[in-house]
């Protein structure tokens, strides 16, 4: 990954360097901009800044136009961007092909040949700040009026490829008050951040994955405590590893004096599910929410259609993450553990009992929310079916 | 925004920052300091040869300073130095500790020499070893480096991908000779095939870092005698992971006690490794009309090129290349014909290596089957009978260059 290169390290220390020395606070904004364009350019290519380029300046100039027809425009745009890069190949295959082969296979055969081997460097992360902050505008924000600011929240490098999903109310303040602030402290804060990070995904979870890699597929042969055990290193490597990603980028715009928001907050100290996504990619999370979730209906509608927001948030969340179907069954699955927790006391017979037993004995609610967040992993990490036999193999059973 | 900078704003804070930079640039200088003198001495004590949990295998990359500091310590005293490179084949796959053909070489040939075994599976002749021999060719002037080649088997010149590391560290650190003609094949090679650059140009940096910080050399250092950082699934789960490197010893299994059958294998595994038999030869020559075999010139071509590309000419009188035949047990089953051509692959390969300038020799002619452990590898036996036939040939080049 990027932020574990020799050519990130120097160049962050390079930009570093030179956005300290430069004389004029006013100089840093234009300096920053043209770093965070070599660092695009060197990572995504010039066919990898081309979609980046051509949808910002639409999402630009629709922002500057306040057009609400026009930013919606905009924002079905972005989405069709995403889609395209990024799950046209898998929707084609997946879901056309099941009902129409030959029109998917002619499908496939014309999009491998017109769309680049992989999707966009960072597609997830500025097609979420596009849509978000054409909604914003929408809604009556005040879109961003300078070009370079604008720039900047769409290429900022320490976001560009891990997030946080980044909030341009937030963000260009933050921008503004780094390059006239920053200080020692700063500096001192962003390098004790990013060594946090780079322990956290060096030494602890590029280790994990290895031992992962190896052990996962003979699950089934291991001692039911170490299958435990294995499932425990899977938990910490996947939090250890894209929290330890969010330092870096929080450590590397602290070095500007840029203060970014936190993706991480002790997730697995969660008492409960919604308490899990209240510490967990925090980022991604308020996103799904504030524009999925609530523009669906949110809380305000029935029980039913509640529900099924959640799922339709979940599901899409989960396929943020990747193009299969093992991610959405992984939002899938948390959007159905969300929907049951609030609506716990409607389960006839043990609802109401389990949700006091929840109530009085704190630990137990813990427990419960961490094993169905590590067991979730499984669907995270691996193929369903993989998945499901190593979650049987957890308790002693066999696929 | 303010039109100028006013940050950092006070004294306290410049002050700050002027100690918390100068906490850098100390902590870094004496970091780099303590590379620089972890790898000045050797800390391999009774080294054989780089065995599988001190080898990239298991994620252990050696540095070419901790490379050089075996063979100083090992060439002291004005010995006559003999570096082995190689793949596999040198390496000794399948000869336990004590029973490395290397280790015979080294008494076939007394203490006036010093046999230091550099080999690694999978290396071809430019690589590790190749780059330290060259590194010393100041310091230790009377030396041979020898390696395996395989008939019509190109040589990179920077190495095969998995060993360059050592190339471009040497590079870096200017212990290699500027030889242009390495440099434009090197620019070829990439030319040619940029699919082969791979993660280079991100290499080339760590190295150019590593040159001033030495970070490589004090890590060796510490994982093999302190606390190894990095888990690979040859080492133990649980606390032992971390144990240093120093903990493992040389445990390559003896290909003489394997059962016969894993050594001479019947059925679909012989029919493969036939197979691999024959191809060593079948694209070096076409069958012509008359029934003899015609060399398919492009590609010997291309093998002296490659070596133009590969040794620098002030080098290839030292160094001797071993053409290496498979087992008899596969090649007494190929057809005559078939065996005429592997026959010839080999000696038009020693033509071509002893034409472009280096020594070369065709090992492996009256082998016995018990005298290989698989189709390539040699058992202790066979390296008993490869390292007197070095042996001779090292004495000789030893003369020739009036070591």
């Amino acid at each position: 990954m990027i932020f574990s290169t020799y050519w990130f390290v120097v160049f962050a220390a390079l930009v570093t360097a030179g956005y300290w020395l430069l004389p004029a606070a006013n100089w840093r904004l234009p300096f920053l901009a043209a770093a965070c364009m070599v660092f695009h350019f060197h990572f995504a290519g010039p066919a990898g800044v081309l979609p980046i380029v051509v949808l910002g300046v639409v999402v630009y100039a629709i922002g500057l136009s306040r057009n609400r027809h026009a930013c919606a425009v905009g924002i079905a745009l972005t989405v069709v961007a995403l889609c395209g890069y990024k799950y046209a190949v898998f929707l084609s295959h997946d879901l056309l092909g099941a009902l129409f082969p030959v029109a998917a296979a002619r499908s496939a055969a014309w999009l491998s040949a017109t769309l680049p081997a992989a999707a966009p460097l960072g597609i997830s992360f500025f097609a979420f700040e596009f849509v978000h902050y054409l909604y914003e505008v929408r809604r009556g924000a005040e879109p961003l009026q300078s070009p370079l600011r604008f720039l900047l929240f769409a290429i900022f490098f320490p976001t560009l490829v891990a997030g946080p999903i980044k909030r341009f109310r937030d963000f260009d303040p933050a921008l503004e008050a780094g390059a006239r602030d920053v200080g020692a402290a700063d500096v001192i804060a962003g390098l004790q951040r990013i060594a946090l990070g780079f322990f956290k995904k060096i030494v602890i979870a590029d280790n994990l994955t290895a031992a992962i890699d190896h052990f996962a597929p003979q699950m089934g042969e291991l001692a039911l405590g170490s299958r435990w055990l294995l499932l425990a290193a899977i938990a910490a490597r996947i939090v250890t590893d894209f929290s330890g990603y969010s330092d870096i980028a929080i450590g590397a715009a602290r070095l500007l004096g840029i203060r970014l928001p936190e993706n991480f907050n002790w997730p697995y100290a969660a008492r409960n599910l919604p308490d899990f996504w209240a510490r967990w990619h925090m980022s991604l999370s308020s996103w799904i929410r504030d524009y999925i979730y609530i523009p669906l209906g949110g809380s305000r509608v029935s029980r039913l259609r509640r529900a099924t927001n959640v799922f339709v948030a979940f599901a899409l969340c989960g396929l943020w993450h990747g193009p299969a179907w093992h991610f959405a069954l992984w939002g899938i699955y948390h959007g159905a553990g969300l929907a049951l927790q609030a609506n716990l006391n409607l389960l006839p017979v043990v609802g109401t009992p389990l949700g006091r037993l929840f109530a009085a004995a704190p630990p137990l609610g813990w427990a419960f929310t961490q094993l169905f967040v590590w067991i979730g992993w499984l669907l995270f990490f691996f193929p369903t079916a993989q998945a499901g036999k190593m979650a049987l193999a957890l308790f002693g059973l066999h696929a | 925004m303010n039109a100028s900078a006013s940050s950092p704003k006070t004294a306290g804070a410049i002050w700050l920052l002027a100690a918390f930079a100068a906490g850098i640039i100390v902590s870094l200088t004496t970091l780099a300091v303590v590379g620089r003198q972890a790898a000045e001495k050797n800390f391999h004590p009774g080294f054989t040869r780089f065995h599988q949990k001190i080898a990239p295998d298991t994620k252990y990359y050696p540095t070419i300073h901790e490379m050089m500091a075996i063979v100083r310590e090992r060439a002291a005293g004005g010995k006559i130095l003999v570096v082995v490179g190689g793949n596999s084949i040198l390496y000794g796959v399948g000869q336990p500790a004590g029973h490395v053909w290397t280790e015979r070489l080294q008494r076939e040939l007394g203490p006036a020499y010093a046999v230091v075994n550099l080999a690694m599976r999978g290396a071809g002749v430019t690589d590790c070893a190749a780059v330290v021999a060259e590194a010393l060719r100041t310091e230790f002037p009377r030396q041979i480096y020898l390696a395996n080649a395989s008939p019509t088997q190109a040589s990179f010149p920077d190495g095969t991908p998995s060993y360059r590391f050592v190339f471009w560290e040497a590079i870096a650190k200017g212990l290699l000779i500027d030889d242009p003609t390495r440099t434009e094949a090197i620019r070829e090679r990439y030319r040619l095939r940029p699919d082969t650059l791979g993660g280079l140009p991100e290499q080339r940096l760590r190295e150019a870092l590593d040159a001033i910080l030495s970070f490589d050399d004090f890590w060796n250092r510490f994982t093999f005698a302190t606390c190894n950082t990095i888990w690979t699934r040859e080492r133990p789960v649980g606390l032992d992971s971390f144990a240093p490197r120093k903990i493992y010893t040389d445990n390559e299994p003896d290909y003489l006690t394997f059962p016969i059958l894993d050594r001479r294998p019947t059925g679909w595994r012989f029919d493969a490794e036939l197979g691999f038999s024959r191809d060593v030869s079948l694209l070096a020559f076409t069958l012509a009309p008359s029934g003899l075999w015609v060399p398919n010139q492009p590609l010997w071509d291309a093998l002296a090129k490659s070596i133009g590309g590969a040794i620098p000419p002030s080098l290839r009188a030292r160094t001797l290349i071993i053409l290496t035949r498979n087992n008899p047990y596969y090649l007494d089953r190929l057809t005559p014909a078939e065996q005429q051509r592997d026959d010839l692959a080999h000696t038009l390969s020693v033509q071509v290596w002893q034409h472009a300038g280096c020594e070369s020799v065709d090992c492996g002619r009256g082998y016995t089957i018990d005298d290989y452990g698989d189709r390539i590898h040699l058992s202790s036996t066979g390296g008993e009978k490869l390292a007197q036939q070095i042996a001779t040939e090292v004495r000789r080049i030893s003369t020739k260059l009036q070591y």
